[in-house]
């Protein structure tokens, strides 16, 4: 088992190298730099010494040296903690994205929790009472779920809040508390204007898990052992979650391994609409400007997120099914 | 009046399953009744309800869409008559008579245990259950129960799990589950079915030694009238959901009087035997289109019209052999005419 552990951490490194080069080709690939369009700007402006500005950019990020020396500059900064500058903002990558990934990971790990906690009992409702009306209500709200676009939900999420609750429209702070410092009443209205967010990025999620824990139980429920369970006189509620729920929850757990990263990414049309201090849109900004060594950072982030949570997944697939041996 | 040795008795008991293809009856209208330590056996081709009718005496008859439509299972507990068809399939005291009181093991042995489980912990439940056992007393009960099953190093086995047992190493921690209560009725569906022959044979001389052991009776279920022979004090013939015969081991395979039991007989192959086998020809009706008259009649060599209109009546044959079929009833009418 160490060995297994030992070997897989190897893996995991490889994978994050082989991810860093190809993420760095890939935001290298298309034609032109920020610097380009930063020139083409500054001559729109009319600036007489657009050339000098960006000679000296040039030199500063030594940004005329082949991509290869570039690649390890940034990546041996990388691990040492040196995200390298944000041509886009002018400032080390590191200053611009750490209240971000707070916010982020907040957001993101709430969402996880919302998921989880809805679509487990509901799904296994759902299973148990197949066919039912309340079965075929869950599906018709599952498909509606997993129909409406994300931006859609949001904006009928935000006029209904703002409605009924008197809530603010976007963002995750009362205007009160915006620019206040921390205190635990500005915790409380984070809190309050979590839900938001946390529902319109998780619904599709928790529609797919409903079906697929629906699905997977459904079948677990007509093997023999659930049959065994029953004769021996366990009561309905043991044999359901201790015998069936116990060997249909592996795809929710491979899907947790790549759960986290996910929301981040897929919440970028959210977190554009409801004005979220995340890193998504900074993320798309910076891709479409080709700020290299800041969307190189989100994307190596991610890429970590991912293969750490495929990680735990799979230790907890390990435990949950004995049959999972580690080799 | 009862016999005071009585354990069970089903009377005219009909389960259905009720699906979007429509209705099928799966068990129509068996009665028969089995004594304390008795070894009872069901035997017919696959298809013909022996499993429904098994999950029955258990009351375990898969819902929503299956149910006991009519007649009634009747469980003497220590001579005290238990309606068990009138009970919640999933109350308390039907919980409290399976696994405990009445046990059951499937022929499955690769799937019919949780593979998330060790062995042990399977075993133990029950014992908690049941017996209220704490955790110590009951894994020392389960070790004890996988050595009387024969699973060597049973104190170390305890804590494995299902899939580093073979096939049938699991039917005998199969079985140490469901005797480790020491019930009085075991119902055994097909449980050699999926073994090879040497583990057949051993199993069942397991199973036989145990029930002597603890005077369990024994409901056994197989399509192979073979093994029926191995195992039953007394046979009973399912076809179609319904029993065609029913007789001591002796009469059935000395005396059947069934055209179903003899091509089933006529099927079991023997050591030494010259001519072919005769395989039964066509197959089970389909339980939700039954034919009018005899299920049988479409395979039957002795059919006539009146079986292809009448539903037949059961004949006694001799003490505790009867059969049911219009051609026993025709030979007799022609003797005594
Ligand atoms: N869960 C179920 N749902 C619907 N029909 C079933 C179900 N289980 C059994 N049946 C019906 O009952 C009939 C008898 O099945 P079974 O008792 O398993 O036969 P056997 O054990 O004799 O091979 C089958 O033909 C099938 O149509
Ligand atoms: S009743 Fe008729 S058809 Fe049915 S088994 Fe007897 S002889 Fe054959
Ligand atoms: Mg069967």
């Amino acid at each position: 088992m160490y060995v297994y552990f030992v070997r897989r951490l190897g893996y995991m490194v490889i994978t994050l190298a082989i991810i860093s080069v190809l993420g760095f080709i890939i935001i290298n690939l298309p034609p032109g730099t920020y610097l380009d369009r930063y020139m083409a700007e500054l001559q729109a402006q009319g600036s007489e010494s657009a050339q000098e500005i960006v000679k000296t950019l040039e030199q500063r990020y030594r940004l005329n040296d082949p991509v290869f020396l570039q690649y390890t500059r940034w990546i041996s900064g990388f691990v040492r903690g040196d995200f390298g500058l944000s041509f886009m903002y002018n400032m080390p990558v590191n200053q611009l994205i750490w209240g971000r990934i707070g916010y982020t990971v907040v957001i993101a790990l709430a969402t996880l929790i919302f998921v989880y906690a809805v679509s487990i009992p509901i799904g296994i409702y759902s299973a148990v009472n197949k066919y039912t009306i309340g079965d075929n209500v869950v599906t018709l709200f599952g498909f509606l779920g997993l129909s409406m676009p994300d931006f859609l939900l949001a904006l009928i999420l935000m006029v209904f809040a703002a409605t009924f609750f008197d809530q603010p429209v976007g963002g995750l702070f009362s205007p009160a508390f915006r620019d206040a410092p921390w205190s635990l009443a500005r915790v409380w209205d984070l809190l309050s204007n979590l839900w938001i967010p946390v529902v319109v990025i998780g619904t599709a999620q928790t529609a797919t898990l409903i079906r697929v824990l629906r699905g997977n139980l459904s079948d677990v429920l007509n093997l023999q052992y659930v049959q065994t369970a029953r004769s021996k006189g366990l009561s309905e509620r043991i044999v359901i979650y201790k015998h069936a729920v116990r060997n249909a929850v592996h795809p929710l757990i491979m899907q947790l391994g790549m759960g986290l990263p996910h929301i981040i990414s897929s919440s970028t049309v959210v977190a554009i609409v409801l004005s979220l201090p995340t890193m998504g849109p900074v993320y798309f900004r910076a891709l479409r400007a080709q700020d290299m060594f800041l969307a190189g950072t989100f994307l190596m982030l991610m890429a970590i997120l991912l293969v750490i949570g495929n990680f735990l997944a799979d230790i907890l697939l390990a435990i949950v099914d004995p049959r999972i041996t580690y080799e | 009046m009862t016999e005071p040795n009585r354990l069970v008795e089903v009377n005219d008991l009909e389960v259905v399953f009720d699906t979007v293809e429509g209705r099928t009856h799966a068990v129509n209208g068996v009665s028969f009744s089995m004594d304390a330590g008795e070894t009872v056996g069901i035997v017919g081709e696959s298809g013909c309800g022996k499993s429904v009718m098994s999950l029955a005496m258990l009351q375990l008859v898969p819902r929503p869409h299956g149910k006991i439509a009519r007649g009634s299972i009747i469980y003497y507990q220590r001579g005290k008559a238990v309606e068990i068809t009138k009970l919640n399939p999933t109350g308390k005291a039907m919980r409290a008579l399976r696994g405990n009181e009445m046990a059951m093991i499937f022929q499955e042995p690769m799937t019919s245990l949780n593979p998330v489980y060790t062995i042990g912990e399977q075993i133990m439940e029950v014992l908690r259950l049941h017996q209220k056992m704490d955790n110590t007393r009951a894994k020392q009960r389960a070790i004890e129960m996988l050595e009387k099953v024969g699973v060597p190093d049973a104190a170390q086995r305890v804590e494995e799990y299902p899939h580093q047992f073979s096939g049938g190493m699991r039917q005998r921690a199969m079985i140490a589950m469901a005797l480790s209560c020491t019930p009085n009725l075991l119902v055994a569906d097909e449980p050699t079915t999926a073994l090879d022959v040497t583990i057949e044979a051993q199993i069942l001389e397991l199973l036989a030694e145990l029930q002597r052991d603890i005077n369990m009776a024994v409901l056994f279920i197989s399509h192979d009238l073979k093994v029926i022979g191995e195992i039953a004090d007394r046979v009973i013939v399912m076809y179609a959901g319904w029993v065609v015969e029913e007789a001591m081991r002796e009469d059935i395979f000395q005396n059947p009087q069934h055209p179903y039991t003899r091509s089933l007989l006529a099927a079991i192959p023997r050591i030494g035997r010259r001519e072919r086998l005769v395989s039964i020809p066509g197959r089970v009706p389909s339980l939700s289109q039954l034919p009018p008259g005899c299920f049988f009649a479409p395979r039957c060599p002795a059919a006539t019209d009146q079986c292809r209109r009448e539903e037949p009546q059961v004949f006694t044959v001799n003490q505790g052999h009867t059969v049911k079929c219009w051609n026993y009833w025709d030979k007799e009418v022609q003797k005594t005419s």
